[in-house]
């Protein structure tokens, strides 16, 4: 190839490479501009403070479905954040054997699992036994989703610690496990709070494993052991349904959806990059 | 009097042994160096003395070390216990980030929940940060987190910490390598005023080093210990080949 | 001795948090294999080979369902495959040095979007334009080939299999990006040093160093593809049909559990979906077990 067309290739195919990017770029703001254009304009106050109302009649809101995704997410949290920390010390301080890479293969495995089987899985576990679907299934499942990307935060964030601050508690005769709930933990806080907001902006947006284990619920709820309303559940039913004030509600929904989901992980970002500095 | 004895130790990294057949005596209140080549097993021995060199992974110790006559490798000896006698300083400061000054010298305490009072603590935190040389500099901000201090700084309140639970050893690894010259002369003016309080073991490639501050010096090769001995002794009048050669820059 | 005991406590809980993950894994395929037990038994292997789905006469039939998840998976990957690999390039060898963060944050915000909103979009959006411009426009000029006959309806293969690729355009490119820029300088500059162009560079030195990296992350969202419910429900079209044409509507595995369970009644059609969910298990685990195997494998390798 001569020269000249060398020096053609290589503009062409630099050229393609930034226009892929801003093929992914476009995606994105195509997808957020559609919610906020055509949700912004339906939102009002009243919306926070009522539960739906049938099709036709004006008003109604998703009142209850935040309240239940509030609670769902708390209960997610409650089994994830815990058990994934506890993942992350396990694997870089005490595992060394086939149990240790086990573990780790098995959570990266899960992180990209199909959330959907998770839901049917709570459904068996859960659902069926208690004969009822209700708020606990429904955190239990997003409690699942959230394990993984906690314990791989936690994970990465403990690698990052230094050996020498272990060792500086161990010369002062600190016991291992207070090294690493006082020292380890506490300094790779930054990197394990950065994980929980992006795992909590993750399980709120999921639908699929809810459909499955929290159901529903139009009226407010905040039993434990009922179906509770959750904000994509609700979106999803107004979403295909085939009344236009109902899909308008869709949108007015996705939009606080999508703000909650953005400014968890804006965060999530910012906070990381402020610590790396 | 001696404080520590070391009966036949051997440690290893894997399988590739480190230190061979270690037999040496440490007078109390006193300083002891240890000296030699780098990868002569120096560092090693040191964190045997608080039993640091087995969590490594893969690393293993046999052998007896004595502390008081207390065979700090017998079974029923708790590590913990062994370090809570025996401080440390390491190579680099290495405070705890996420705490202020004040706490990181009470760290002793307070990541083992000791329970203390107000009055007790600023004590011990005064005692500790004067006898480590650094009380004036940092008496403003001891609610400054670790980063607002210099290296040498951090480096002194290292000592505080490890001097605030009162330890009766303090091992110091190459506690200045990563200073500047004016740090290390007042961190070696510490180490001098502080001989009255415990007995300490630094190990130093630094020959100067060794010969300002100790009373005694151990010079190490290749895992063995070839000549122990007064530090002036040692410096002026060695009686090994092989120590003569290192002190006077043959090799090293 | 109690200071003893609370290591044996702490170290314990961190033993059960381990054991949680993998008994977790290994329960979920333990019940799906149960409960999947009845349709097993009563179709066998003409589950996978049937492909007629009739809940009055109790035929259940899984090869629309997996042909549609299959048709739909490959065709996000072939979208979003190049398109991935070019913003890693891009993000990886051309962005300067202060734009890489903020450019790759835009590209992993995609991946951040729950996937209801990607429904919506397509659903509202895209399958109008799939309908009236895209279909049509495929139509004309690729009209000879059998996947673009027929007449677009909107939603269906290949609108799903769109939402998909931009789904999984995060999750290739920005392990696609990870691995470019792990790839050493000096390989890069040995090539300059030869005369290549930056292009040439990036073509022969950098991919090709990161060529099986940037394949196990091709897989990877494949594997995400397969496994994703409810975007592809909202626009698949829900029409239990094996089509070679791109515009016709069809089901995916997903689909199916979504639709069917919530008006499962009976016994025997749980089972069937238990049995769906079972596969889809067995495919994502295979294909994301192998992707992640390689990565965790090379990550410790280095």
């Amino acid at each position: 190839m001569s020269y000249k067309k060398r020096k053609i290739v290589n503009k062409l195919m630099l050229t393609i490479s930034v226009f892929t990017f801003l093929i992914g770029a476009f995606f994105l703001f195509w997808i957020l501009g559609d919610v906020f254009l055509k949700g912004a304009r339906y939102i009002n106050w009243r919306m926070f403070i009522e539960v739906p109302k049938p099709p036709g009649v004006p008003g109604g809101g998703i009142g209850n479905a935040l309240v239940g995704t509030f609670i769902l997410t708390i209960l997610a949290s409650i089994i994830g954040v815990p058990i994934g920390i506890m993942v992350g010390v396990y694997v870089n301080e005490y595992g060394r054997g086939k149990l240790a890479w086990w573990t780790k293969f098995l959570t990266e495995v899960l992180t990209s699992f199909p959330t959907i089987i998770i839901g049917v899985f709570v459904y068996i576990i859960l659902v069926v036994p208690m004969k009822s679907f209700s708020a606990l299934a429904g955190g239990i499942a997003l409690g699942i989703i959230m394990l993984p990307i906690i314990a791989k935060s936690a994970d990465e964030a403990i690698k990052m610690v230094p050996i020498s601050l272990r060792e500086a508690a161990y010369a002062l005769g600190i016991p291992k496990w207070k090294t690493i709930l006082r020292v380890v933990i506490p300094s790779a806080s930054g990197g394990i709070i950065t994980g929980i907001m992006i795992g909590i902006a993750r399980v709120m947006g999921e639908t699929a494993p809810l459909l499955f284990t929290s159901l529903n619920n139009v009226y407010w709820s905040v039993s434990l052991t009922k179906p509770i309303g959750s904000l994509t559940v609700t979106i999803f039913n107004y979403a295909t349904s085939p009344y236009d004030d109902w899909r308008n509600m869709a949108y007015a929904s996705a939009f606080i959806l999508v703000l909650l989901v953005l400014f968890l992980n804006i965060i999530a970002r910012l906070y990381a990059g402020k610590r790396r500095k | 009097m001696d404080k520590i004895r070391v009966e036949n130790l051997n440690a290893w990294f894997g399988s590739m042994q480190v230190l061979k057949n270690i037999n040496v005596s440490l007078k109390e209140k006193k300083i002891s160096a240890i000296i030699g080549p780098s990868g002569c097993g120096k560092t090693t021995l040191l964190r045997c003395f608080n039993r640091l060199h087995e969590l490594v992974p893969g690393a293993r110790v046999e052998g007896k070390i004595f502390l008081d006559n207390t065979n700090i490798y017998e079974k029923e000896v708790d590590p913990v216990m062994v370090r809570r006698r025996i401080g440390m300083v390491f190579q680099r400061p290495n405070l705890f980030n996420h705490m202020s000054i004040y706490d990181n010298v009470i760290a002793g305490y307070l990541l083992n929940n000791t329970k203390l009072s107000k009055e007790r603590k600023d004590e011990i935190v005064e005692r500790s940060l004067r006898l480590a040389g650094i009380w004036e500099e940092v008496k403003n901000r001891l609610r400054d987190y670790p980063s607002a201090l210099s290296g040498g700084q951090q480096q002194r309140v290292c000592i505080a910490r490890a001097l605030a639970v009162e330890p009766e050893v303090l091992l110091m690894d190459e506690p200045t390598s990563a200073l500047d010259p004016i740090s290390t002369y007042r961190i070696e003016e510490t180490i001098r005023e502080l001989k009255e309080e415990v007995t300490i073991i630094i190990v130093t490639h630094n020959m100067q080093q060794a010969a300002r501050v100790s009373d005694e010096t151990i010079f190490m090769y290749m895992g063995e210990i070839i000549e122990v001995g007064s530090t002036s002794q040692i410096f002026t009048n060695p009686k090994q080949k092989l120590t003569e050669d290192y002190i006077t820059g043959k090799f090293g | 001795m109690k200071k003893n005991l609370g290591d044996k406590i702490f170290k314990g809980i961190a033993l059960f948090s381990s054991l949680f993950v993998i008994l977790l894994v290994f329960f979920l395929f333990v019940e799906l294999l149960i409960y999947s037990f009845p349709s097993i038994k009563k179709f066998g292997i003409y589950f996978f080979i049937d492909k007629i789905w009739d809940p009055v006469t109790e035929r259940y039939g899984a090869l629309p369902a997996i042909y549609g998840t299959i048709v739909t998976s490959i065709l996000a990957l072939l979208i979003a495959f190049p398109l991935s690999i070019g913003i890693a390039i891009f993000i990886s060898e051309l962005a300067p040095p202060a734009l890489k963060r903020p450019l790759s944050f835009i590209i992993e915000l995609l991946g951040a979007i729950p996937s209801l909103i990607y429904g919506m979009w397509g659903l509202f959006s895209l399958a109008p334009l799939v309908q009236l411009k895209i279909g049509p426009f495929l139509q004309r000029i690729l009209g000879f080939l059998p996947f673009f006959q027929g007449y677009p309806l909107g939603v269906g293969y290949l609108t799903a299999g769109i939402v998909l690729s931009v789904m999984i355009i995060p999750t290739i490119s920005s392990l696609s990006r990870e691995i470019l820029m792990a790839v050493p300088i000096d390989q890069r500059e040995a090539g300059y040093a030869l005369g290549m162009t930056k292009w040439e560079v990036i073509w022969k030195i950098v991919l090709g160093n990161a060529r099986s990296g940037i394949f196990a992350a091709g897989i990877l969202g494949l594997g995400r593809a397969l496994g994703e419910a409810v975007a592809v429900t909202m626009v698949i079209g829900n029409f239990p049909n094996i089509s070679v044409s791109l515009f016709s509507p069809g089901v995916t595995i997903t689909s199916v559990i979504i639709n069917e369970f919530a008006e499962a009644a009976g016994q025997l059609k749980i089972s069937v979906l238990m049995e769906l969910a079972l596969v889809l298990f067995l495919i994502t685990f295979l294909i994301m077990g192998l992707a992640r195997y390689y990565i965790l494998k090379r990550i410790e390798g280095r």
